[in-house]
Formats: structure tokens, sequence, C-alpha cells
């Protein structure tokens, strides 16, 4: 229990006026005295119980991206049976946020549970666990409040900042007549097969159905050009402010490309993430983005891992004397410098 | 936008401070004037009116301080009725003068001091009504601050709380009023006591206080006379000899111990004849003295008491204040006896002393007591008859001038008080003409009980009388005049009821009440049954460790061992984990984290993998919202018993 500016002055007149009591012995003094002694008494005494007993729970609301406005949800359980808790504040842990941000739950019935959204910030990337938390109360009065500390479970993964670009060319360049042996999207007919759980009914062709007497649906191949290959090179140690861009250009290209149907592929040293397509394979790859690490140790992607045919490749390149370059002489491949990237 | 109940209560809590102080009556009309714009102020406020200008504001409280010296220097000549002018004009000023939200607190602070004032310049009851309307608007106006601040007031339903907060802090008012423990160190001020008193036999008379005595019914002894009832009754208390121009006060020190003869107790030094002294069976009430009463003076006293004291005025001293009802009998006799001249010489200048500051007093008796010539008792009739002709009696006494003594006072301006200042006038101007005195107090009349054929004698009936030393005997005077009977209604004396329980057990609230309660409290555990011959006694002091050392038992069983229920296994077994790494010299607060904990415990030597696992399992089990099994609980303790006794034990 700590006091507040109130509270210091709150302490001294009470201090004072117990002298003033003791000084003249009058009985009156003596009733504020006590009247402030019980104020003290009532301060801890409900602080510590509107406290007691509860849960936090935190969730942030995905996806999270650097710079960009997220938003928590905490929710404050009160276990207690019989009190209400009252104006609870929660601080974020410290070094979760450049800022301090807090919430606030005005008021928790007993055995129910309140929620407040927070909209907060963060700077970097990167994947952070909650930690410490702290919740607040001055209730009963404005002269103490008390702090207790929360752990919470459980991380938020903060995604690379998002960038305005310009990805036309990207388009553009992948968007060739070619088509590959693999089922897709395109006009071009691979081959007439049998109905299969899932598949539109649209692709039904009725003739071959009939001639075959099983219903039989038609496939498509898949462009080549929706495929695209992002390669980081997060090979050696470099200006963190160079390798910041590549990897927020990379996630990007990925977030735009990516919600756009391209099938999206990452690879850089140490982590691969294959072609895929959909919300939750894009999130894959700015999970692999959040978490990347200059300077890694480990295999990094060679030639033979960028096959021709598999659509474009984006080689983000920190400088020409990197492990990768050799990927950046191919053919149909984009080569962007990390430094000036966006 | 302020809560309008939130403005409403602290316009209440100014207009209650304010209130407080003009109900003592003593302020001055004039300088409380400015103080009638509290009302337009708080009109402003309430409706929502912008304040007025800072500036304007700042200016008149310079003027007022201005005023407050003026006031306290030539006007009212006392500071704190000043102050008291000065508080009304401001609470006036700051209801113009409410910028931001936390203003309000300034009008609390204000408050409280107006009250710490009133309680200093006025005692009466509804300065009492007042102060308990204040416990319960501040403590309420306190709890809505609160939602004020957090801003959450149009959001909550704080009537609740408040009210319970309210009534409980009013509790706990009252259970801190009766158990601070009183220390009056007089060091600067006014001291209290400066107010009004209830009438009641004490061991000193004292002028140091005036203003209203209220009377006070209850029953101090009764009395049986065997045979015939004297007229008047005097019951004899003790004297008191030296006065101090403030104080009168018994010194006769030491005192004679004397020791039961089989029940009996003989004090009279001559010859008597026990048949012709007045039996009287006394049932005493518990008083707070250990003055035994009886009618004139006490010869011989029969009671259940081992020893009694008796000092050499006559007084019979029990040898502690009785804590329950005692009865006595006594054999005593109205007539005087003759006095050992030579003894009666060596205490004479004792009897004869006067205080400086005498000589208008000296002048007085000159006048009134005649001619020197006349014989003593002459004189002495003619001081008693100019005090009961020429003065009147009244249980309102003024606060003498500057520089002028309460005796002063009462002779040459008032000409009105009570027994005390006509005892103490006849004592003092009888030593002025070198007639040894002394007052004795004690109570005088009772009510007979027609049914029972008693006396009930009532604190009412306290009273003081003079005995002055004339030809070798101590011969009594009472100059007091007969108070005009008075006639009062049954509301009247059902007001007046309420008034003495205010002042007794409010204002009159002492340290003697305290011990009583405790010893009320206390009686059945610590009173030990008396046997013959053997009295188990208890020392304070020892009292005090048994109560301490209950009260830290208490705590650690109650306070902790509900602490203790109130957590959940995983929390207790953490706490556990925690104080055992705080004892071994980790740096763990109450805010460090788990792994913190964790932490350090490993730098103080305990195994990492296995406070890792304990730390993993509370964590799971604390955040993961479900908590342990009862196969998870054991694992943890016996990882905690792996922990800290064998993983160290093996090192």
């Amino acid at each position: 229990m700590r006091p507040t500016r109130e509270g210091a002055r709150f302490l001294l007149a009470t201090g004072l006026i117990g002298l003033a009591a003791m000084n003249t012995g009058n009985n009156l003094i003596y009733i504020i005295f006590g009247m402030l002694l019980s104020v003290l008494v009532l301060s801890y005494a409900l602080l510590r119980t509107n406290l007691s007993g509860l849960l936090l729970k935190v969730e942030a609301e995905r996806p999270v991206f650097a710079g960009q406005k997220a938003y928590f949800r905490i929710t404050v359980r009160n276990r207690k049976k019989r009190f209400t808790s009252y104006s609870l504040r929660i601080r974020f842990p410290k070094g979760l946020l450049a800022e301090e941000r807090t919430g606030f739950i005005p008021v928790v019935a007993p055995g129910s549970s309140e929620t407040s959204e927070v909209e907060l910030v963060f700077r970097r990337r990167g994947s952070f666990r909650y930690g410490d938390f702290v919740v607040e109360s001055s209730f009963p009065f404005i002269f103490f409040y008390r702090r207790v500390t929360v752990q919470v479970e459980g991380e938020v993964v903060v995604y690379p900042r998002i960038r305005e670009l310009e990805l036309d060319a990207l388009r553009r360049g992948a968007s060739g007549e070619r088509t590959t042996n693999r089922p897709g999207r395109s006009d071009d007919l691979l081959v007439i097969r049998e109905f299969r759980c899932g598949d539109d009914m649209k692709h039904i062709n009725w003739k071959a159905s009939a001639r075959s007497e099983s219903l039989m649906v038609k496939e498509f191949t898949e462009h080549e050009s929706r495929m695209i290959t992002l390669v980081l090179d997060n090979s050696s140690p470099a200006e963190e402010f160079a390798f910041e861009r590549g990897v927020s250009f990379a996630a990007s290209v990925a977030w735009k490309l990516g919600l756009e149907g391209f099938l999206v592929r990452l690879a850089m040293c140490g982590a691969e993430v294959s072609f895929g397509t959909g919300l939750e394979h894009v999130y894959r790859v700015l999970d692999a983005l959040a978490d990347a690490e200059d300077g890694s140790s480990e295999a990094c992607p060679g030639v033979d891992d960028v096959e021709e045919g598999e659509g474009m490749v984006v080689v983000i390149l920190k400088n020409e004397l990197s492990p990768m370059a050799a990927i950046a002489a191919g053919e149909g491949t984009v080569v962007v410098n990390a430094a000036s990237a966006l | 936008m302020q809560h309008l109940l939130y403005k409403s209560l602290t316009a209440a809590l100014a207009l209650t401070g304010c209130a407080s102080l003009i109900v003592s009556g003593e302020l001055n009309i004039l300088f409380m004037l400015p103080g009638l714009a509290i009302f337009l102020g708080y009109y402003r406020y309430l409706t929502g009116k912008p304040p007025i200008s800072r500036w304007l504001v700042a200016g008149l409280a310079v003027v007022e301080i201005f005023v407050l010296g003026f006031d306290a220097l030539v006007v009212s000549r006392d500071f704190l009725i000043a102050l008291a002018h000065m508080t009304i004009v401001f609470q006036a000023l700051k209801s113009f003068d409410f910028h931001e939200p936390w203003d309000p607190l300034q009008v609390y602070f204000m408050s409280l001091l107006q009250l710490i004032i009133a309680s200093e310049i006025g005692l009466s009851m509804v300065v009492g009504s007042v102060f308990i309307v204040f416990i319960f608007v501040f403590i309420a106006v306190l709890v809505v601050s609160h939602f004020m601040k957090e801003g959450t007031i149009d959001h909550v339903d704080f009537r609740r709380p408040m009210l319970l907060i309210s009534i409980t802090a009013f509790v706990f008012t009252l259970v801190f009023f009766v158990s601070i423990p009183r220390l009056k160190s007089g060091i600067w001020g006014r001291q209290a006591g400066s107010g009004i008193r209830t009438v009641g036999f004490s061991g000193a008379v004292d002028f140091s206080s005036f203003g209203d005595v209220l009377g006070d019914d209850t029953i101090v002894m009764r009395v049986e006379i065997k045979d015939s009832r004297p007229v008047p009754l005097y019951w004899r208390g003790s004297t008191l000899d030296r006065f101090d121009g403030v104080t009168w006060t018994d010194t006769f020190r030491p005192r004679e111990r004397i020791g039961s003869n089989y029940g009996f107790f003989t004090f009279k030094a001559y010859d008597f004849n026990l048949d012709e002294l007045i039996e009287q069976y006394v049932i005493l009430e518990p008083l707070d003295t250990e003055v035994v009463f009886g009618l004139g003076e006490i010869a011989v006293l029969k009671s259940q008491s081992r020893i009694l004291y008796r000092n050499k005025a006559g007084t019979i001293i029990l040898p502690q204040k009785s804590r329950r009802r005692y009865s006595y009998t006594v054999y005593s006799s109205l007539e005087p006896h003759e006095l050992d001249k030579d003894e009666f010489n060596r205490d004479r200048v004792r009897y004869l002393h006067l205080p400086r500051g005498m000589e208008r007093v000296r002048g007085l008796a000159r006048e009134v007591s005649g001619d020197q010539a006349l014989p003593p008792m002459e004189r002495a009739r003619l001081l008693e008859g100019f005090l009961l002709n020429e003065f009147d009696y009244s249980l309102q006494t003024t606060r003498p001038p500057r520089g002028v003594s309460a005796m002063e006072h009462f002779l040459f301006n008032t000409r009105t008080g009570f027994c005390q200042y006509f005892a103490s006038s006849m004592a003092l101007m009888l030593r002025s003409i070198g007639i040894p005195s002394r007052i004795v107090i004690g109570y005088s009349g009772g009510e007979v009980n027609m049914m029972g054929n008693y006396v009930i004698v009532r604190q009412n009936n306290a009273h003081s009388w003079v005995e002055a030393m004339i030809e070798g005997r101590w011969r009594r005077f009472d100059p007091t005049p007969l108070a005009a009977p008075s006639v009062s209604t049954g509301f009247q004396q059902a007001l007046d009821s309420i008034r003495m329980q205010w002042y007794r057990y409010v204002i009159g609230f002492s340290g003697s009440d305290q011990r009583a309660m405790v010893r009320t409290f206390t009686m059945p555990v610590i009173r030990m049954p008396e046997f013959r011959g053997v009295q188990l006694r208890f020392r304070p002091v020892y009292v005090l460790a048994v109560l301490a050392a209950l009260s830290v038992a208490l705590y650690l069983i109650f306070v902790r061992g509900i602490e203790h229920r109130g957590r959940s296994y995983e929390s207790r077994a953490y706490l556990r984990f925690r104080s055992r790494v705080m004892r071994m010299g980790g740096r763990v607060t109450d805010s460090s984290a788990p792994h913190e904990v964790l932490d350090e415990a490993v730098a103080n030597g305990v195994d990492p993998e296995q406070a890792g696992e304990f730390i993993r399992l509370y964590e799971r089990a604390r955040f993961g919202g479900r908590g342990l099994d009862s196969g998870q609980r054991q694992d943890c303790e016996r990882l905690l018993v792996r922990i800290f006794h064998e993983g160290r034990g093996e090192r």
C-alpha cells in the first residue's frame, strides 16, 4: 500500500491531529483522530480485499503488426464470493511496450468477469512473453493505492511492420501463361478424374460421367505465375536497419500477395515455409519473419533449393557477398537490396 | 461534468464545517458575515456556473489574511476564534473557485480544520451532532471522490459501497475513540477541560475550567442510619488544605496504615462511647476515588477489608478504588472533638497558607469580618453570612478576564457560583484574617426512600464546605446559599440525560474509563477467586503482557491462518518456496515474479532442474486456470522436500 499525493497530505494531517489530540486531551479531537485512523484501516483492508481473488487473462487480436494499432482484450475474473472489486487498473509489463499502457475495469461483480479492450502499438517485431502484469487499485479512497503483480502465461507474436509497396511489377512479372502440371485455377485442363468430396460441382463433366457411369470432374492446371518465393538474406550480421527493412519488405509482400491468393514460400537461413496459400499460411510466413534473426548460423538456402518453374523468386539481399547471392543470379529472379527495399 | 451528488456532498461538508463553528456560539457575527457568500457560491457550483477569476479569489484571500491578523490582535484577541472566522470566509471563497475535479479536497481538509477548531472552542452536544454528521459525510465524500477521480461515477453504482463504508468507518471511529490511549501532554495551546463539567465528587477542587456544570443523577451510595437521622446530612469525604491559586489539594502524606481488628477499624485517638456515635450502614457504588464517606468524624468502621488508611486530616481511604459495591458500617460523631494543641500547631502554617495575589480578598475579608477584636467564631459567622446573603448560587460560571483569578472574579465581578466557589472563598477569607481553615469535600443531603427507610445519595449531592479551627476544634461552616428549586419537564429531563451521557461518555471519556472497560471485559478471565487470607493480585503490566501475547497468538492463528486458508494449494506451496528462498538469502520481494524467485533460488544453490520443475508446475496451475490434482500435489511436495532438504544435504 503506497500513498498518493493526497494520501501523503492525509498522513501528515493524521499525524498532526494525533499530536493535537494528545496535546490537548480533547476528546472531540480524539474522535477526529479516530475517524482518520479508521480511514487508514479501511484503506488497507479494502485495498487488500479489492485485489484478492482476481484472475487475469490477456488475449491479443491477431494479427499484430509492428507500428500498427493492436487490440488486447483483458479479462478479469472476480473469484470472490461476496466482495465486488472496483476500479482495477491493469498495467502492461514494462519492456513489452515503448510507452506505458493500461487497461481499466471499473467494477467486477463477485463470481463474474469483465473485459476491457486496450489499444496499443508495438514498435518492434518479435515474440513477446506477456510476463508480469500489474493490477492496481486505489479503492475505496484516493489516498492509497496497491499493486499486485500477476504473471500471465502466453506470448504475443508481433509481425514485421507492413509497408505500402508498389507490387504491380512483381504481379506482372509473375503473370506468364506457363502452366504447371499441378492442379490449380487456370483454364487449361489438366485431367478428368473421379469426383472427390470437396470438389466444386460446377466442374463436373457430365458427358464423361455418363460414359463412365460415375461422377467425373475436370481438373485444371495452375499458373506458375501465382507462385512467389521470398528469399531473405539473414546469413551474416549486417546493419540492423537494413535487415529490418528487408524483413519488413518480405512481410509486406507476403501479406499483400498472400491475401491475393498467391502461393507464397519463404526461405532464409534456419527457416523455411513451403508454398501455401490462405490466411493461416500467411500467418506462418509472418510468424517466421517475426522471429527472424540476423546473422543466423543455420544452413542457408542455396540455388538447388529454388527450382526453376516454381514461380517468381524474390531475393532480398543485404550485400553481394552473401551466400544467397547465387540464387539471385537465376533466371526470373528479382533481387531487392535490403537497405533500399522500401 | 462533475456528478451532482459529489457536488452536493462537497457543499454539505463545507456547510457542516462552518456549522460546527457557528453552533459553538463563540464567534463574532460581523466577521462571519462574508461567509454568507458560501450559499451563493455553492448555488453557482451546483447549477454548473463557471468559477470566478482565480486572481479575484487570491486577492480576497490575501485581504482575509490581513483581517485575521486584525481580528486576532485587536478584536477577538484570540487566535483560535480569529482562525475560525477566517476558515468560514475561506470556505465561502472556495465555493466560487472549483476549477479542477480534485479542488473539493481542499474543502474537506478545511472542514476538518474547522471541526478541530470547533472542538477546541465548544464542547456542546450540538457540536457533537455536527461531528456525527461530519463523519458520515466525510467518509461518503471520500468514497465518491474515488469514483470521481477514476471517472467512473456515472458507470458504477457507488451508493452501496459508499453507505457500507461510511457505516463501517463510523463503527471503527468509535472503536478507535474508546481504545486510543489518553495521553495528555499539554505541551502547547489550550488544554482540554476548558469546558463543561458535571457535578460529582472529585479528589480536588479545581478552578481552571469554566462554563456549565451539569447535574448527574447517578447514585453514589445508599445509607441506612440507625435511630434518628440528623439534619442536615453532611457526608464527609476528604479535606483539602493547600490552594495554589487554581487548585485545592490534600497535602497530608504519608497515610497511617490501620489493620482490621476482627473486622473493626478504630480511628479516633480519644475516648468515646460507641452508644453515643451515629451508626450508618453504607453501600457505596464503585467510584473514581478511594475515599470512604460518613457523617461527621468517623470513629470506627466495620468492613471486610483487611487494611485501611487514614491521613492526619481524618480522611479514611481504601487501599484501592473499589471495582464493585463496597459496604461498610461507620460509627461517627457529629460533634468535633478537641485537638491536641501541640499536634495542631505543627500543621497550623499549612492551614493559614495563602497563594500570591490575594490582597483584594484579604481586604474584603477584613472589611466583612468587622472588628478584629471580635471572637473568631463571630467573625467566621459574618463571613459565612456575607456569602450566604450577598451571593447567588449558579452552576454556570464564566471565564475571568486575563489577569484576574477565578476567586477574584467570583468575589468581585460575578458574585455567582457553586459550592466550590463559596467554600474556597470563605476558606481563603478565613485564612486571610488569621483563622486556620480547610475545605471539606463530600456529599450533603440525600433523598430519603420512605419505602426502605434509607437515604439515597447521588452525584448531584456532591458538595464542598468549610472547616475552621476555632477554640481547638474544627467547626463546620457552609457558606453556599440554597439553589433555587427547579421544576423540569419530562422532555427537559430526557434532554438533560442525553447531554449528561454526551459529557460523561464522550467529552469526559478518560483513561480511567478505558481501564474500567478493560476490567469489565477481562474480569471473567483475570479475576481469580479470593480464598480466605489469600488474595491474588494482578499487576497491570502482567495483564498487558498477557494481552499482548494473546494478540500476537491470535494474529498468527487467525490472520495468518485466514490468509493461508484463503489461498489455493498452489499459491501456498509457492509462498513456502519463496519464503525458503528468502531465508537462504535470496533477494526476493512481494512483487518478484516466479522466474525471478527461481533465479534467486538457483543463485543460492538450489538445483535448477528441480526448482524449474516446481515453478513450471506452479505457473501451469496458477495461471493456466486449472489447479493441481492430488497426484501432482504429491509431486510438488516431493519436489519441495528434494529441493530444500535432500538436495542441499547432498551438497
